[in-house]
């Protein structure tokens, strides 16, 4: 009676690689720090970087996956485009680690279960970008999120546990509007499973208003992770808090998988609804650039005004997102790599201006930075430039190439909208400039001088004017990867 | 299916009214001559006063909770199991042990940082933290352990 | 929602009814009884009398010490949270009854032409209520340390928690390794699964730790930290007085019938035992009442002899390994079962069997007996 519910499935554990990896090599991290405490950190930095080294190899092996379009019970898909998110994130978790590393070491709070923890939550970021069950999605979404709670609170300074608590809360609440979306997603369709709803919306043998009420939900659950309004209400007492190096990689790494995650749940599972779910991205969008732009030109510290950008880039992605099918998709994964460089760079560049721990993140302590380094005040130029999206950086091909997908679409209106946020927001970019190149410095405090952390600071800088003006050696790559089959 | 729960409704009625009867008819039947040094809180020979700083407790308690709730749930996790482990054979055995395994690093990894020592642990402080305003405060808890 | 099966008649009713109330009190007797023998054994081992006066040797001492308290006076310390505090005492009764309902005590009579079975309920999930309602009996003693206000029982309540969900947890374990081994959650079908040999000789490591985790379970000496005199006066119930006190006292009691009981039906055949066929139905109940009987000597052989643990060292025992050992117990037992299933039966491997289980409890007694090393840092609390 018990044996036929007990059948398992095949296990082809293939896909799944890069996580393993990275779990494999996490654990060893944390057990070699727990047995020898005495262990150099540079020792676990190196097993950390060649762990995420592997789980990029093996994520390229599956670039050409002949097999199955999805393994373990339809859990797991074997597309492109996982392919491509997942080496986004671990170059993204790359970055975290080396900066961490320097970052903990000077400002004394030097402790091992970083390192794990950053693997954790890039291994939770990995698979959620190739979760093809909404059970998995929620299942990376935890591991991604309790490890990131952690690290926003692992420094001792008060608002870094108030950050903790403050993510923690509000990232339980959305996790609890996510779980209700699946628990909708499956009383309207009876699966769980992305292409199983996706058939039984298509062949209308499901509940229509359940199911909108499940893109709702999830839609929320999203929301609060890709910090888009009026779900970002966390976003710049969280950036701000957590210790640069890990607001660098959150900001990075959370909105790269959740809108991986986004992405996959809304093209397939919902693609039937897409004419439902259009409007709701459209507002959000929207509203998200709005807001996030204007709401950054108040702000009077970096990390607080960085983190409004975050939320203004997150719309810039939405628009992208109402553009569907692989002309959007393909437009939203440049955004987000583009993305991921500029905010890598800019909090490196934020946590070497501050020295040592959190000292200094006041814009008024930019002041006169061009005096104090060339190279520093010349990488945040060009990140900001970036981030405003002006040309030769690649922030502008990205927004350029999402508006292009947008009008496509027919949706001008959002881009108008888009392109007016862009230029107020240009405002508060430009405003960081003046006051390190026109300013006198206030105090004579030193940025950190060391050598290695502004060569690390330097290969997002490389690859964001690389990818500016040879955009065409990652979209072609991008293109192919914007197919997800399922 | 549910009234295999029938007896024990009856012995759970059963049980609450002997222990509210009991209750009740003691207190019509017993003396009741308070005096205020009677009621007062148990102590011994000093003033009862309630716990300093509003019932605060070691960490330690906490820690063991949160332990308690990860093992609690992983021996939960395993009854299912082991109610069908003959039916799952190998690839069953396997999964468990791949189970067990990683909680057991949580579990390795909790020892060897110090939280299943009830002792206080050496103090372990990092090199330059900056003092918080957490601590003053921290220091004020209720040694139970 | 609960329904009646459609077939009961009145006569069932009545025979269910009965059934309950002749267990309940049959509980409270054997309370009453399993006092008076504490005291006995502990006065015997002491080489003293004990109590003598009330009834034949002293055997309704309970009963006269019941009525006493009965009429004693009720205090409410002035800080207590009243309604809570009235509670409390009830909240840690009556999970300790309802714990016995899945116990088996003996095969059943036919009464008037129906069947009726010495068990108040065959659950099919007869070892997890048993670990629900150990869970539930955490609650009563919180709320009596917390609700009576005064520093003591707090401290004790908040021991007393953490030292019962420590132990809860090994406990579980054990509870697994027979599960395995006998293939049902079923009180019955674990009975009956131990027709040929008693679960206590091939799951020994399992019993070992049920018996040390059921002494955590029921506070009582050497783990009875929550309420060390002298430490902590009375622990979670210094407050309480009067009949409020007796009702602690009785689910305690009741709890260690419970906690006995258990283990005699899991890991010591329960009410099996070799019997002439004349009354069939009463010997499987007196093999049941003999083998509790033994268990409980067993605790309170354990109380007299033992001084009591250190706290530190009681929370380090059950955490660092009762725990492991209890997971490597319930692999081992699972790869043991398992494995000639797909190699092929062996005496191999029941010889692993059992090696691997006496290594496992060489290591669990191990720490009790060896020598201890003084480490640098340790100093005692």
């Amino acid at each position: 009676m018990l044996a036929q519910f007990l059948i398992h499935p095949p296990i082809q554990l293939g896909p799944i690689g890069p996580e393993l990896v990275l779990t494999g090599t996490a654990i060893v991290v944390l057990l070699g720090a727990a047995f020898n405490p005495r262990i150099g950190h540079s020792t676990l930095l190196l097993v950390s970087l060649l762990g995420l080294a592997g789980a990029a190899l093996v994520s390229i092996g599956l670039w050409d996956w002949g097999g199955e379009l999805t393994v373990l019970a339809g859990m797991v898909a074997t597309d492109r485009f996982a392919v491509v998110a997942r080496l986004i994130l671990l170059g993204i978790a790359a970055m975290g680690l080396v900066y961490g590393y320097h970052y903990f070491r000077r400002s004394g709070e030097a402790r091992a279960e970083f390192y794990p923890l950053v693997l954790f939550a890039t291994a939770g970021m990995t698979l959620i970008a190739a979760a093809a069950d909404l059970i998995l999605v929620f299942l990376a979404l935890e591991i991604l999120s309790l490890s990131l709670y952690v690290l926003t609170g692992i420094s001792a300074r008060l608002s870094s546990v108030e950050g903790s608590m403050k993510y923690f809360l509000l990232g339980a609440f959305s996790s609890a509007f996510f779980l209700y979306g699946v628990a909708m997603a499956y009383g309207a369709t009876g699966s769980t499973r992305l292409s199983a709803i996706a058939h039984a919306l298509a062949g209308q043998t499901g509940s229509l208003g359940l199911a909108l009420a499940a893109v709702a939900f999830l839609g929320i659950g999203f929301g609060f992770k890709v910090a888009a309004v009026p779900f970002h209400m966390w976003t710049p007492d969280v950036y701000q808090g957590a210790p640069t190096p890990v607001t660098a990689f959150m900001a990075a790494g959370t909105k790269v998988a959740a809108f991986a995650a986004l992405i996959r749940v809304l093209e397939t599972s919902f693609q039937p609804l897409t004419l439902d779910w259009t409007p709701l991205v459209w507002t959000i969008a929207a509203v998200t650039v709005v807001a996030g732009s204007l709401i950054a030109i108040a702000q009077t510290d970096i990390k607080r005004m960085l983190a409004y950008s975050s939320i203004a880039h997150a719309g810039f992605v939405l628009i992208a997102l109402t553009a569907a099918g692989q002309d959007g998709i393909s437009a939203a994964l440049f955004y987000l790599l583009a993305y991921a460089l500029m905010v890598l760079g800019a909090f490196g560049v934020v946590m070497l201006v501050s020295a040592r721990g959190e000292g200094r993140t006041s814009l008024a302590s930019y002041a006169g930075l061009y005096r104090r380094s060339r190279l520093l005040a010349g990488l945040l130029t060009l990140f900001l430039l970036s981030l405003a999206g002006i040309p030769p950086t690649a922030g502008f091909i990205a927004k350029v190439n999402v508006f292009r997908a947008a009008v496509a679409a027919g949706h001008w209106p959002l881009v108008l909208v888009g392109v007016l946020a862009s230029v107020v927001a240009a405002f508060f970019y430009i405003r960081v400039m003046v006051l390190m190149y026109m300013q006198e410095p206030q105090d004579d405090a030193e940025p950190d001088r060391s050598p290695w952390p502004r060569v690390a600071v330097a290969v997002p800088a490389v690859l964001t004017l690389l990818f500016g003006v040879f955009p065409g050696i990652v979209l072609g790559v991008l293109d192919k990867a914007a197919i997800l089959r399922w | 299916m549910l009234s295999e729960y029938l007896p024990i409704a009856v012995l759970a009625t059963l049980a609450v009214l002997f222990g509210v009867a009991s209750l009740g008819v003691s207190a019509l039947l017993r003396p009741n001559r308070p005096t205020r040094a009677k009621l007062a809180p148990y102590e011994c020979g000093i003033e009862p006063a309630r716990l300093p700083a509003g019932e605060r407790f070691p960490v330690k308690f906490y820690v063991v909770a949160m332990l308690f709730i990860i093992f609690d749930i992983e021996t939960i996790f395993l009854f299912p199991w082991a109610v069908g482990f003959r039916q799952l054979g190998l690839f069953g055995l396997a999964e468990m042990a791949v189970f067990i395994a990683l909680v057991f690093v949580a579990y390795v990894y909790v020892w060897k940082s110090g939280g299943l020592d009830w002792r206080e642990p050496a103090p372990r402080r990092a090199a330059a933290a900056p003092p918080t305003a957490l601590e003053p405060e921290a220091r004020e808890v209720v040694r139970a352990g | 929602m609960l329904e009646a099966a459609p077939e009961m008649d009145w006569l069932d009713w009545i025979l269910l009814v009965a059934r309950v109330v002749v267990v309940f009190f049959a509980v409270l007797i054997s309370v009453m009884l399993l006092i008076w023998m504490e005291r006995k054994v502990a006065a015997d081992m002491q080489t003293r009398m004990g109590p003598m006066r009330a009834g034949p040797r002293g055997v309704l001492i309970t009963l006269a010490d019941g009525i006493k308290l009965f009429f004693k006076e009720g205090i409410t310390p002035t800080l207590a949270d009243r309604p809570v505090y009235l509670l409390a005492p009830v909240i840690a009764m009556i999970p300790a009854f309802l714990a016995f309902a899945v116990i088996p005590f003996g095969t059943g009579v036919t009464l008037f032409g129906r069947h009726v079975p010495f068990q108040i309920a065959d659950l099919n999930v007869g070892i997890l209520w048993v670990l629900a309602m150990g869970s539930l009996m955490v609650y009563g003693i919180v709320l009596a340390g917390w609700s009576s206000g005064s520093n003591y029982p707090l401290l004790g309540s908040i021991r007393s928690t953490a030292q019962m969900i420590s132990y809860e947890v090994g406990m579980g374990l054990a509870l697994v390794a027979v599960l395995m081994y006998s293939g049902s959650l079923q009180m019955s079908q674990i009975v009956a699964s131990q027709d040929r040999v008693w679960n206590a000789i091939p799951q020994f490591p399992a019993f070992a730790i049920y018996l040390i985790a059921g002494l955590a379970e029921t506070n009582r000496p050497p783990f009875d930290l929550p309420e060390a005199e002298t430490e902590l006066v009375a622990g979670y119930f210094t407050e309480y007085s009067g009949i409020k006190f007796a009702m602690f006292y009785l689910g305690e009691y009741v709890n260690l019938v419970v906690v006995s009981s258990i283990a005699v039906t899991l890991f010591l055949g329960g009410w099996r035992g070799p019997h002439p066929s004349f009354v069939a139905w009463l010997w499987p109940l007196l093999w049941f009442i003999a083998k509790v009987v033994a268990v409980v000597y067993l605790y309170i052989w354990v109380r007299l002899t033992l001084p009591r643990i250190r706290y530190d060292r009681l929370m380090s025992f059950g955490w660092k390994f009762l725990i492991p050992i209890g997971l490597l117990w319930v692999l081992a037992t699972g790869a043991v079962v398992v494995l000639p299933d797909v190699y092929g039966k062996g005496a191999l491997l029941t010889g692993a069997l059992i090696v691997v289980g006496a290594i496992l409890v060489a290591s669990l007694l191990w720490p009790l007996i060896a020598p201890r090393r003084q480490s640098a840092g340790e100093t005692p609390q």
